[in-house]
């Protein structure tokens, strides 16, 4: 994608930013209101936002992660909730931007479907210090899921995870699935009720007895692990591209305060010491 | 406190002007609201270091619901900065009385304009300043008109304390402080702020709308408000740092709790080495602010108003006179004559020199700035140690993060604190 057309795309960005989160982002903050993010997440498709990361050849926007983290700053500069719901579905595509082509091909189809209301997706990454006891063993050759994710986000909103289990008794051998939202034996708890990022739910899910579709398997062994550690790199420089355009709006609306302000006798932008 | 505090912090993020008067009256019983005024006339005859402990345990569990409590003494502190016996005994028998009664009494101190907030609290800047508000001399009295905002219980005062000049060219030299009883035709409050934090302190817009008060009601005449101010900042300014430091030990014993409990495969959290040093760091910090809190107590009660209860005088009178004596209307009278208030005044102003004045603003300012910026330190450092989890509102840790910023911007901006230590400790040096 030539510099020209990825600029196109985070100026259409801002506008969507600025016309349809910046209105609502303080109301959002007070009220979190799943139907409104799901509106936000409609209109945001008819600009292709959600398969920016999505290659070309799959009728996605075929941004690069670099690409994806200017987006990301974009929108968090009006609410880093809105834009971390877009950082958790674009690592949730991530593990499929390093699968083979039949995997891409069929999965990317199912994320992209022109006659289904776009889907949203979530991941769930493992972390060192969570107190996650999600795993699965293998009954009559089907994979079954028990114990409770790692926390993560968009938990209340998306219709689907990426999920990376490890085995029973054995945590380096993992898997990539994809689980769906309705699928028997998933059991959703109260979100955490967190200062801030508040449009966004951030919590755990409870998986009982959660049998695996076998087209859900995405990976095991090394392409599994793979897949993990793309993910995972990917959310952290979402997060950090979030982190930076809360930032960089924080920093405006105080630079535009300082402009107006008058303290010590001139504009407080002039103060550079009080003497 | 501890069991309600969420509740309300809650209630208060729906309806800014929720409060919890079940609460307040119960530490009204308990006479937490008058705690300085002395046993003799009522109240708990608690010196400034008692004060401090009361201040830190209570910002321990939630400084909001502190300040609802303590600053009810305000009115006898600024009251005693004036230090005319006349103001002091009406204001000592007014508090007794609503304490006794069960009844609020609330005092505001009024200084934040729209468009003068540190400006109010330095001299250089008052100067300089575009005040809002305005002061005009009236037959009978004075008519004030203008805007005061994020004025701390500015919605549920009785009584508001305010600055305000009569030459809004000339602020300094006209700034003038009045006592405005908050039922005067022509006062109304605005907005109650959403803050992110203290969500249980209200924090209001109070409107001045041709509001006439009385002569007796100019407590500082033209050009003495700023040394009202700073004679009051000089005193509340440490109470900020003891709530600060305060804060910081509710936030640490919350993640120590929370990490005590919380199992990582097959140990606890707090067994981790990484979370023992970040808690061996704060203890280290917590211990090292608090002596410079009571420190600064102890002055407080050797050498500023506090001071005055030890003085031969005001001892002896509370010793000998019987307690209905010291509140009756006899003895408010007599302490209404001009001769006895001159008296008052220049005892007070003989034991609280100019001098001690700007040496507890930059002791105030020193120990405000270290006790706020460990709150911050310390709400930041328990989010390290718990994590999104810990993170959830029903931990209560989220909310001393929230709290505790605000801490840094009120009383004086920590910039202008830091300045006022500058300006005190060091330009007499370098002038």
């Amino acid at each position: 994608m030539t510099s020209a057309i990825i600029s196109t795309i985070i100026d259409e960005c801002r506008k969507f930013a600025v016309n349809e989160i910046r209105s609502t982002s303080l109301e959002m903050d007070l009220s979190p209101d799943a139907d409104r993010v799901r509106r936000i997440w409609g209109k945001s498709s008819q600009m292709d936002l959600p398969w920016l990361s999505v290659p070309e050849i799959f009728s996605g926007g075929g941004c690069t992660p670099l690409e994806c983290a200017k987006i990301l700053e974009t929108l968090a500069a009006e609410c880093a909730g809105v834009a971390s719901i877009y950082a958790h579905h674009y690592c949730a595509c991530t593990p499929l931007l390093v699968a083979h082509a039949e995997i891409q091909k069929k999965w990317f189809a199912k994320f992209i479907d022109p006659k289904n209301a776009p889907l949203m997706a979530s991941v769930m990454l493992p972390e060192e210090f969570d107190e996650s006891t999600l795993s699965w063993t293998k009954e009559n050759g089907q994979c079954i899921l028990n114990g409770k994710s790692p926390i993560f986000g968009s938990v209340m909103l998306a219709d689907g995870f990426m999920v990376f289990p490890s085995e029973t008794g054995h945590p380096e051998n993992i898997l990539c699935l994809w689980i769906d939202r309705a699928a028997a034996g998933v059991a959703f708890g109260e979100p955490l009720q967190l200062p801030g990022l508040k449009i966004n739910s951030f919590g755990s899910i409870l998986f009982n007895d959660v049998r695996v579709l076998p087209d859900h398997m995405i990976a095991d062994g090394q392409a599994a692990q793979k897949m993990l550690s793309a993910a995972r790199s990917s959310f952290y420089g979402f997060t950090a591209a979030i982190a930076v355009g809360a930032a960089r709006r924080a920093f405006e609306k105080a630079l535009d305060y300082a402009k107006e302000r008058y303290q010590f006798g001139k504009k407080f932008i002039l103060v550079i010491h009080f003497d | 406190m501890l069991p309600k505090v969420l509740e309300i912090d809650a209630k208060c993020a729906k309806d800014p002007r929720y409060f919890d008067w079940e609460l307040w009256k119960k530490a009204n019983d308990i006479k937490l609201t008058i705690s300085p005024i002395p046993k003799k006339m009522g109240g708990l005859g608690w010196s400034a270091l008692a004060n401090a402990v009361l201040v830190e345990e209570l910002a321990s569990v939630c400084l909001a619901t502190a300040s609802n409590i303590t600053f009810n003494t305000f009115g006898l502190l600024g009251a005693m900065v004036e230090c005319r016996p006349g103001i002091v005994l009406k204001v000592i028998r007014e508090m007794v009385d609503a304490q006794k009664k069960g009844k609020p009494l609330f005092w505001s101190w009024a200084i934040t304009e729209p468009s003068a907030g540190t400006d109010m609290e330095e001299g250089r800047a008052m100067a300089t300043m575009h005040p809002s508000t305005h002061a005009e001399k009236v037959p009978g009295g004075f008519k004030i008109n203008g805007t005061k905002c994020f004025i701390t219980n500015g919605s549920l005062a009785h009584y508001v304390i305010a600055n305000i000049p009569f030459d809004t060219s000339a602020p300094r030299e006209s700034m003038a402080t009045f006592l405005i009883p908050t039922d005067a035709n022509g006062f109304s409050v605005g907005a109650v702020e959403r803050k992110c934090g203290q969500k249980a302190s209200q924090t209001a817009e109070i409107i001045f709308k041709d509001v006439l008060v009385p002569e007796e009601n100019l407590w500082e005449p033209p050009g003495r408000g700023l040394r009202h101010t700073r004679e009051i900042l000089s005193i509340t300014r440490g109470f900020i740092g003891v709530a600060g430091l305060g804060l910081a030990r509710g936030a640490l014993e919350k993640a120590i709790g929370f990490a005590g409990r919380k199992k990582i495969r097959d140990h606890r959290l707090i067994d981790e080495e990484w979370v023992q040093f970040i808690i061996a760091d704060l203890l280290k910090d917590i211990m090292t602010v608090r002596h410079a809190c009571y420190n600064f107590a102890i002055a407080l009660d050797a050498c500023h108003v506090w001071r005055m209860f030890d003085a031969f005088p005001v001892k002896a009178g509370l010793n000998i006179l019987p307690r209905n004596l010291l509140l009756g209307n006899s003895l408010a009278e007599l302490a209404q004559n001009k001769f006895i208030e001159n008296i008052g005044t220049a005892f007070k102003n003989k034991l609280v020199t100019d001098k001690t004045v700007e040496t507890f603003v930059k002791h105030g300012s020193a120990v405000k700035v270290a006790g706020t910026d460990l709150a911050v330190k310390a709400a930041n450092s328990a989010a390290d140690i718990v994590g999104l989890e810990g993170m959830s509102r029903e931990h209560g840790i989220e909310k001393y993060f929230r709290d505790a910023k605000i801490t840094q911007i009120y009383e004086g901006t920590n910039q202008a604190n830091r300045m006022d230590v500058f300006e005190n400790a060091i330009r007499p040096l370098i002038s």
